[in-house]
């Protein structure tokens, strides 16, 4: 858990962003700290530790790929929209498969990090035949990839 | 094929001496038995291992209704109808000239290759003439709940993409029970 002067240096930074700047401010002014929806990192620390928690028998690749999405989560919240930082949820599949996913009124969209050596990246579009499958292993670009986990 | 014995199954449904239907058709629909929650996230829980479907028939002939998935047909068990399930529908989108559903997956992990062909095809049971299913194969070797461990669960593209396939079918809707007041 990070200290309250880290909260306001990162509440600084992300105001300042150009682009999306005002609308933290007013996300701020509207929500608890206490939902993932809300910019404070302190948040994603506290997911990610309730992720490793609950699934005590993750692989190390598992592991190590989850700390570095939730490392890409926090860095690319000054480049989207706050508004598209929707609480996601995550499970473990039968093949032993971490999936970390949103459904929204654009469709479904699927991070899943297999045991060993991959990672998937899946959207299917709701109400379109929009479908993308990617595959990434442990040395990809991972904010790219939350920016397509965030993008729909 | 033996006489269906199962008197809660509708004449219809019996195979007795009806042809198999080799072929498909676009836009056809498939149905599937599931936890409701499977259609939420196909990902989370479909079971490459366990791919069986209802058709609804080809163009002109329906042969099959969405509820009809949900009769039991295991000879053994005193259980007539899933009444814990739903209806999940797949849609075939794509087909080959011959009209038949067959996709080809690869896959290269330590310097070998290996080749997924998943298939959809008519199985008719003696009680369940509209049954169906994908079968897998990997580098020619049928997958079976046997040999998923040692076979396709280690092949992560190959597993993931032929999810991605079956997920991209789901048509966005479960028909739940109570949309079918006759059967229970």
């Amino acid at each position: 858990m990070r200290n309250n002067f880290e909260h306001i240096i990162f509440k600084e930074r992300i105001f300042q962003s150009d682009i999306f700047g005002d609308q933290y401010r007013e996300y701020f002014d509207e929500n608890s700290s206490s939902a993932f929806n809300n910019p404070l990192f302190e948040d994603i620390d506290v997911l990610l530790n309730s992720i490793l928690l609950k699934y005590p028998n993750l692989t190390t690749f598992q592991k190590d790929i989850l700390v570095k999405l939730f490392d890409a989560f926090n860095n690319i919240r000054t480049q989207i929209d706050p508004n598209r930082l929707q609480s996601f949820e995550y499970c473990f599949n039968n093949d032993e498969e971490l999936l970390l996913y949103r459904s929204t009124e654009s469709g479904l969209t699927n991070i899943i990090i297999n045991p060993d050596e991959c990672v998937a990246y899946s959207f299917i579009g709701k109400n379109t035949n929009k479908r993308i499958l990617k595959f990434y292993d442990s040395d990809s670009d991972f904010e790219l990839l939350s920016l397509y986990f965030f993008s729909y | 094929m033996t006489e269906c014995t199962l008197g809660y199954i509708p004449e219809r449904l019996h195979t007795n001496d009806k042809p198999l239907i080799e072929t498909f058709s676009i836009g056809e629909f498939l149905y599937r038995r599931c936890r409701p929650e499977e259609i939420d996230n196909p990902f989370a829980s479909i079971s490459i291992s366990e791919l069986s479907h209802n058709r609804s028939g080809p163009e002109g002939q329906d042969i099959s209704r969405p509820e009809d998935v949900l009769y039991s047909i295991q000879l053994e068990s005193e259980l007539q109808y899933h009444t814990d399930k739903v209806v999940c529908v797949l849609r075939i989108e794509t087909l080959t000239l011959e009209q038949k559903y067959r996709k080809q997956f690869e896959e290269t992990k330590n310097d070998n290759i290996y080749t997924s062909i998943m298939e959809l095809l008519h199985d008719p049971e003696s009680c369940m003439y509209p049954h169906c299913v994908f079968r897998i194969w990997v580098n020619d070797v049928q997958v079976t709940l046997d040999n998923y461990k040692e076979n396709l669960k280690k092949l992560n593209v190959i597993r993931n993409s032929l999810k991605e396939e079956l997920a991209f079918m789901i048509v966005k809707k479960i028909i739940s029970q109570d949309s079918f007041p006759n059967i229970q």
